[in-house]
Formats: structure tokens, C-alpha cells, sequence
């Protein structure tokens, strides 16, 4: 199985229900409501059809930056109860803990875990369309993991990827001087480009 | 295959026609001024832009949607006592399908019209209308919001803030989640004193209206002798265009 073990403890693929044909949806709701004065919400859309799948997330936050966006393998989105350190926001890694390791960045090229890394979208009022297929999904996700520290899991080969109640975190904001500098960040990430802003679990809708 | 959703997200939907404006700060010198939408929107134009201040002051219209509207007397409104269980029905409910740059006066009237539409259920708005010197603090980008409020047998009151929140919440806690200062607002006062320049040392003022209130304005018109006694259909549906998606859940 790839992943880091420990990481994966409470997040088990096996809780996953495998995609099927149909539309997967979620609102986007503020996470760290306080960050800044347009509050950001959104919404993200899982449209699969046999092996095409295409993926639609808009979000409307009023920041000229880069926004990281995943689908997450837990099903919880963070609040301000899972602020450990109690600085007043819930920071990458506080949000990480609670859901838990990506099985989607949703960066410029969805096919691949590790294709199109990094390059996520940016600008307020983001708008993100990507298509991708389910089988060559499946098999990235099933490859080895060769890279256990970047919060990006596989499954063990045969589970399919599933979309049901599981989470979509995006973040990003503008720096603000009130954030503290306890704030954690993805790798050497400024803290306020790893900040969670929304967060939703998606739902199997009858459209 | 494309879903409707997928089509109409391809879709520009906020167009860019000229939004209404309610009211303009001018700042003193030196500081931004504020322009206050009737949506609920503000806009931070620089001190030295002073024809664009000109032109939104230019803007500014009287709310004249009801005018020629009949209200009947319905002398004392009394929200519909609600269980828990059907509380949390109630918000499962809610249309989630909302347009890009959807309005929350649009949203909360059109879930509550849905609501009572369905069940009858009678549930009033709460209205949370912010300072300018809160404004200008935080950059906020609206001067007011406004969400559903549904009351339980227990007598307690829940704000179904759908866009912001994912379960129906105390009021306390959906002000203090906007309101970052946590401190309390103003309750006792005239719109018509808020909308004049109000007390600058508050951060916030709310309001708490029968379901018919679609904007702060209709507050100031109550005040004026001219209160919502019923749902005004045409503006329902108005806002249903504008706030989501066609086709959608009602």
C-alpha cells in the first residue's frame, strides 16, 4: 500500500465508495471565516460518465493568489475546534489532521497525482475545468508512492478512487499582519498560501 | 453527456450590468470612500477618485420595486414554531444550487419563500448591518448580510446561513462569525438613524424581520409606514433568476 503508514491511520481506503456514473457535488464553505474581509465560498463538481470524468471548482474570495486544491481521502472538514495550538485559525497542518492525505491535488492535470504538481489555480473568483478518465486515475493511483512526504497518498491496487463524502480543501489568501507566526504551511509554502479558505464534502446529487 | 450544472458553469452568470446603489460615504481626508450597494456590497473607491465618487452619488434611486404594491394588514407576524428534527429538514432542504456571485438577500428570500411554500412554515430574516468604521477596518466587502431565522418549539432561534454554514447555528454564533470583533450589536434603533451614519464607535446592527423583509431598505420603509405583510411573488422569482442555477431544487 503506498502512503505513509502512520499518516493513513485514521484515513483507510477502505471507508472509500468507489465512483460511479453520476454528479458529485459540494458548496464551499469558509474555513478560517476571519482571514479576510470577503468572506470566500464556492463550489465544486464531480461529473463522472462511464470512464470521463470532468471536475469544476469556483470560488469566489476576492485574493490575487494561488490557490492549493485537493480532494481529500477524509470525509470531515476542519473548524475552529481543530485548532490545536488555539491561534485562532486553522492551519495547514491542524487541517491536514483532520482530512487527511489528498488522492486528487486538483492542479493542472487530474489523470496524474504527480503530473501537473503544483500548478494549482489563482486569481479571485477562480474558476478551475479539468477532464480526466477514470482508468488512467485508477492506475496512478496505484502505483508506488515515491514521494511519502507530500500529503499525496495511493490505495492498493484494485480499490478504485470514490468521491462520496469525501472532502474538498482549498487554500490560499492574501498575507494579512494579524495572521500569527505560529501558522503552520505546506513544505516552505508562505503560511498564508497553505491557509485552508473552503472546505466541502461532496454528495452523490440525483441531477 | 453535460449536466446543467456543468453547462451553466461554463457560463458567465454575473453579468455586468450596473448594480443599484444604496448609499455613498464620502471619507474624510485623505481615507477611501465607501459605495454601499443595494445588494449589500461595498466598494472602496480611493480619495482621489472623485469622479468616480460623482458617479455613483449620481446613482444613488429611491427603492421604488413596491410602490404600487398592496400590502394587506396582518397587524402581528409570529414565526412558525418549529421541532429539532425538522429544523435540521428544513436546512437539508435549501436549494444549494446558487449562482456564482449570488446575493444573500436573493438566497435567504428565496429559501424561505421555499419553505413556506412547502410546509408553510413562517420564519423571519436576520439582518446584520455593519459600520463604516468596521468596514473600513476589516476591508469588508459587504455593509450588510441577511439569512433566514427559524424559531423552535423551545422558543430558541436558528440562523440557516446555508452559503456560509453547514448546519442551522445560534445567532449568536453566526454574528460572531462575521461580526470578527464578537462584540454585540446593536438592537434597539432606527434603521433610518443606521442609515444616516449610525454610531461609528459599534461595529454592528441587527435587525430581526418578518420573512417577508428582502433588503434593509424595507426596514426603513416599515419605519415609514409602509411594512411587508406578504411575499411579493414577482420579487421572489426575481431573486430565484439571479441567485440560482434554472432547473433547480425548490
Amino acid at each position: 500500500m503506498g502512503g505513509n503508514d502512520s499518516q493513513n491511520e485514521e484515513f483507510n481506503e477502505r471507508a472509500i465508495t468507489e465512483a460511479s456514473n453520476g454528479t458529485y457535488y459540494t458548496v464551499l464553505r469558509p474555513v478560517n471565516i476571519q482571514a479576510n474581509g470577503f468572506i470566500p465560498y464556492g463550489m465544486a463538481n464531480f461529473s463522472l460518465q462511464d470512464d470521463y470524468l470532468q471536475v469544476n471548482v469556483s470560488l469566489d474570495d476576492d485574493q490575487a493568489v494561488t490557490h492549493r486544491q485537493a480532494l481529500h481521502l477524509g470525509s470531515r472538514c476542519p473548524t475552529l475546534d481543530d485548532d490545536t495550538n488555539r491561534d485562532g485559525f486553522v492551519d495547514y497542518d491542524e487541517a491536514l489532521k483532520v482530512v487527511g492525505p489528498a488522492i486528487m491535488p486538483l492542479d493542472s492535470d487530474i489523470n496524474s497525482q504527480i503530473s501537473g504538481a503544483e500548478q494549482f489555480p489563482s486569481g479571485r473568483g477562480m474558476t478551475y475545468y479539468k477532464q480526466a478518465t477514470l482508468s488512467k486515475i485508477n492506475a496512478d493511483l496505484w502505483l508506488k508512492d515515491e514521494d511519502s512526504s507530500d500529503d499525496v497518498t495511493k490505495f492498493s491496487n484494485g480499490k478504485g478512487i470514490g468521491f462520496e463524502n469525501r472532502v474538498i480543501l482549498v487554500h490560499g489568501t492574501t498575507h494579512q499582519n494579524f495572521f500569527p507566526s505560529s501558522l503552520a504551511s505546506y513544505k516552505n509554502e508562505a503560511a498564508h498560501l497553505s491557509l485552508p479558505i473552503v472546505c466541502g464534502i461532496l454528495q452523490k446529487i440525483g441531477l | 453527456m453535460k449536466s446543467f450544472l456543468v453547462v451553466a458553469l461554463l457560463v458567465l452568470t454575473n453579468a455586468a450590468s450596473a448594480e443599484s446603489v444604496h448609499s455613498v460615504v464620502r471619507g474624510n481626508v485623505g481615507e477611501d470612500h465607501l459605495v454601499k450597494f443595494h445588494s449589500g456590497a461595498v466598494k472602496f473607491i480611493a480619495h482621489h477618485e472623485k469622479e468616480k465618487l460623482l458617479n455613483y452619488e449620481a446613482r444613488i434611486e429611491a427603492q421604488d420595486e413596491d410602490k404600487n404594491f398592496n400590502f394587506l394588514i396582518e397587524e402581528n407576524f409570529e414565526p412558525t414554531r418549529v421541532s429539532d428534527a425538522q429544523i435540521k429538514t428544513i436546512f437539508q432542504n435549501f436549494n444549494p444550487y446558487m449562482k456564482r456571485k449570488s446575493e444573500c438577500s436573493d438566497r435567504a428570500h428565496v429559501w424561505a419563500w421555499d419553505e413556506f411554500n412547502r410546509n408553510g412554515t413562517k420564519s423571519e430574516k436576520a439582518f446584520l448591518m455593519l459600520t463604516d468604521t468596521y468596514i473600513k477596518r476589516h476591508r469588508y466587502k459587504w455593509w450588510f448580510h441577511v439569512a433566514p431565522m427559524f424559531t423552535t418549539t423551545s422558543g430558541q432561534k436558528k440562523v440557516m446561513d446555508y452559503q456560509f454554514f453547514d448546519r442551522p447555528v445560534s445567532f449568536t454564533e453566526w454574528k460572531d462569525s462575521l461580526v470578527f470583533s464578537k462584540r454585540e450589536c446593536v438592537t434597539d434603533f432606527r434603521f433610518i438613524d443606521y442609515n444616516a451614519g449610525a454610531d461609528q464607535t459599534q461595529d454592528c446592527y441587527v435587525k430581526f424581520e418578518p420573512m417577508y423583509y428582502y433588503v434593509p431598505a424595507d426596514i426603513g420603509a416599515r419605519e415609514n409606514g409602509m411594512p411587508r405583510t406578504n411575499w411579493n411573488l414577482s420579487q421572489v422569482n426575481s431573486s430565484r433568476a439571479r441567485a440560482f442555477f434554472k432547473g433547480s431544487a425548490q
